[in-house]
């Protein structure tokens, strides 16, 4: 045989291997399991919504490799609650789901849930603990948990190379060759995309910022929703007008109970497609208008959203003073019923006039950032043609989870300058309050005792009956370690000052505090 | 159009000339479907992408009556990429569900896989040939020769736009100049 037509069968034997591999790749996919589709309540607390973001063994092998990003107590530093799937916390997900496209995967990929945000630990007086969900985290600290994990990725060594290789994952995990080759190119295509985000994340803090409100800004309970919004699903600098100034929309987490009540959903109303809604939440954490049109997660957004369509506070852990209920029902009908509308005692909500009502900024009066920040504009028609496209997925071309133009503002339906009135089921629990979490008890809301101008937040911290949430310290500790400024750009504690502003010489504190009992009623 | 073969024989260089560009576009196909968005609808995409090129070379080469074995081997290899955008578009996108095919696509999927079994019984007629053919496999081949690059143009160019209309007009363009280039020429006195 001549060496030529050695090479030709060489070339035809190798192209042939290549193909044949090929092929069988998509016939192996083909066979991959596919996220399920969940009952609600399953949904809410493990099914996918989308936001798997790194292989089950490359997680697990974090703590090991990156000790102090990830302490052993991990857990509980970011705030999560244990009691997840594979050891993992409360709102973890673990599915064969590759990250972004949400195809099938030979590899688990760990992601989030709703439960992960809307699940809280009530920590009572008696020193009893209660797993609530529904109930926004106040302890998780959602953006150093990920900012550590950015650092961990984009991590090199003294002589420049990556230290999360294939090698070092795989001393932590037994793993397939098929899975080492999936979770290999995972990490050089995620590496690959954390650097070029670089442009307009920066690049990443170093470990021991983590807990410094200098640098993480948003703080326990809270997200910054629209930051991760702008910067990572329109791809665009999280910068201000003025070229430096990011979006500082801070949220805390919200409850989400009874979400049947609410005709327009978000702090400022935006939204009045509850699935949308909850769509836009795994954008903020991961999820691509990509993975979500997939039938089973898109199944998981609509059912996690029906669960919280009905789903219900827990009551009060004390039973209050039931004259003194009586009496502040008397004064929340004239200074709150009219906005937050009245529970009718059967479990019903009895609708208030400016329930489900904007409140513009001047008459509310609280901080104004989450309302206004640059691109508060710019989304709804930003986020309406995303979903909008000829969507390859479904046979009819329609993403499942596109929604009217009317169903976000601003736009058709109206503008969005202000906060909404809603209902407020579980009144007592949903502390701190505001919608940027700047008031650390319900007491201190209604203006019966100040509301503090710093105060330390954090992990496991003593839910309190007398004042209707935390008593605020003014000095962090190991626990509550993330001192909360009032004073600073986004943090604000001023408006909402009903029914009486702290300095008004009718207010009246016995009167407050039969107001004070009958929200703990709710 | 030199619609008959009588089955050339396939030599070694030339099958290596076809099937390893073949080979490796696929390949290339379906790695590149994989790290996108859409992996499904892009090895979709991809496998008709394969088709346009190999199918106008064995169509130019035909048109100009060079029926030999790179006309056979592009036109068995383009029926393989074809042949595997159905499969995928039938379980990928439409979930297994020849019901939904109809339901989506209507008349036009009904247009697509008469072609894919035509062209199939074409591919056997071509390989199973040891005589010349009879009249009628003459016209069925001609007909497929027509109607093939008819609908992929209405698929390709009419209905859609970006990469594939491109290609499409590429491999027409491409087409055109193997018949030119392969075309007997009276002798020049």
């Amino acid at each position: 045989m001549t060496p030529g037509r050695i090479m030709m069968w060489a070339a035809n034997g190798f192209a042939g291997v290549l193909l044949a591999t090929a092929l069988l790749l998509v016939v192996l996919e083909h066979t991959w399991p596919v996220p399920p589709a969940y009952d609600p309540k399953t949904a809410f607390e493990r099914g996918s919504i989308g936001t798997e973001f790194v292989p089950l063994p490359a997680f697990v092998a974090l703590p090991k490799i990156f000790p102090d990003l990830f302490p052993a107590d991990w857990m509980a530093a970011y705030g999560f609650l244990p009691g997840g799937p594979n050891g993992l916390p409360i709102g973890f997900t673990v599915e064969y789901a590759r990250p972004v496209n949400g195809s099938p995967s030979p590899v688990p990929f760990v992601g989030l849930t709703c439960a992960v945000c809307h699940t809280n630990e009530m920590q009572w007086p008696d020193g009893k603990k209660q797993i609530v969900a529904g109930l926004g985290n106040t302890a998780l600290d959602v953006a150093p948990f990920f900012e550590a994990f950015r650092i961990a990725m984009l991590a090199r060594d003294a002589q420049g190379n990556p230290v999360l290789t294939i090698s070092r994952i795989a001393e932590a995990s037994t793993m397939t060759l098929l899975q080492r080759a999936v979770t290999w190119g995972w990490l050089l295509a995620a590496r690959n995309a954390l650097e070029q985000g670089e442009e307009r994340h920066d690049v990443p803090w170093t470990g021991d910022t983590l807990r410094n409100p200098i640098y993480q800004t948003t703080g326990p309970g809270r997200t910054n929703p629209f930051n991760t919004m702008v910067t990572n699903v329109l791809k665009l600098p999280n910068t201000s007008a003025m070229g430096s100034r990011p979006n500082l929309g801070y949220s805390r987490i919200p409850a989400v109970w009874q979400e049947n009540r609410r005709q327009w959903a978000q702090y400022d109303g935006s939204i009045s497609d509850l699935n949308a809604r909850s769509a836009l939440a795994a954008l903020t954490v991961g999820a691509t208008v990509e993975n979500l049109g997939r039938p089973n997660i898109a199944s998981n957004i609509r059912a996690a959203t029906d669960y919280t369509r009905t789903l219900a506070p827990p009551k009060f852990p004390v039973a209050p003073d039931a004259a003194a209920a009586e009496r502040g029902k008397a004064l929340y009908a004239t200074a709150c019923a009219n906005c937050h509308g009245t529970p009718d005692g059967n479990g019903g909500w009895t609708r208030g006039a400016r329930q489900g009502q904007l409140i513009p900024l001047p008459e509310i009066g609280t901080d104004p950032e989450r309302a206004t920040f640059r691109h508060a504009r710019l989304l709804a028609d930003r986020l309406y043609t995303m979903f909008s496209v000829d969507y390859p997925h479904d046979y009819n071309r329609i993403h499942p989870l596109a929604t009217p133009r009317e169903s976000t503002r601003p736009g058709p339906a109206g503008n969005n300058d202000g906060y909404i009135a809603q209902a407020i089921e579980g009144a007592a629990l949903r502390g701190p309050y505001l919608h940027n979490a700047a008031v650390p008890n319900l007491s201190a809301l209604i203006n019966l005792t100040p509301r503090p101008t710093v105060f330390a937040r954090g992990l496991d911290q003593q839910y309190d009956t007398g004042v209707a949430g935390i008593v605020p310290s003014a000095t962090p500790d190991a626990k509550a370690y993330w001192l909360f400024d009032t004073r600073l750009p986004g943090n604000s504690n001023a408006g909402h000052d009903y029914p009486w502003r702290a300095d008004d010489p009718a207010r009246n504190p016995a009167a407050l505090a039969d107001l004070l009992a009958y929200l703990e009623t709710f | 159009m030199d619609a008959g073969f009588n089955r050339p024989q396939i030599l070694l260089p030339t099958f290596t000339a076809v099937f390893v560009p073949f080979a490796l576009l696929m390949v290339a196909g379906i790695a590149y479907a994989e790290v996108t968005n859409f992996p499904e609808h892009f090895r979709i995409a991809a496998t008709i992408w394969i088709v346009w090129p190999f199918a106008a070379i064995s169509l130019g080469l035909r048109a100009a009556g060079r029926s030999g074995s790179v006309a056979l081997l592009t036109w068995t290899v383009g029926y393989a990429a074809f042949l595997l955008h159905q499969i995928l578009a039938v379980t990928d996108m439409f979930g297994g569900s020849f019901s939904a095919v109809f339901a989506r696509q209507g008349v036009t999927a009904a247009l697509n896989f008469a072609l894919a079994i035509w062209w199939a019984v074409d591919l056997y007629l071509m390989w199973s040939e040891t005589a010349p053919p009879p009249r009628w496999v003459h016209l069925q081949r001609l007909g497929l020769a027509i109607a093939l690059p008819i609908a992929m143009f209405v698929a390709s160019v009419i209905l859609k736009d970006g990469f594939v209309r491109y290609l499409a007009i590429a491999s027409i363009v491409l087409a055109l100049l193997i018949w030119w280039l392969a075309k007997p020429r009276a002798a020049v006195v």
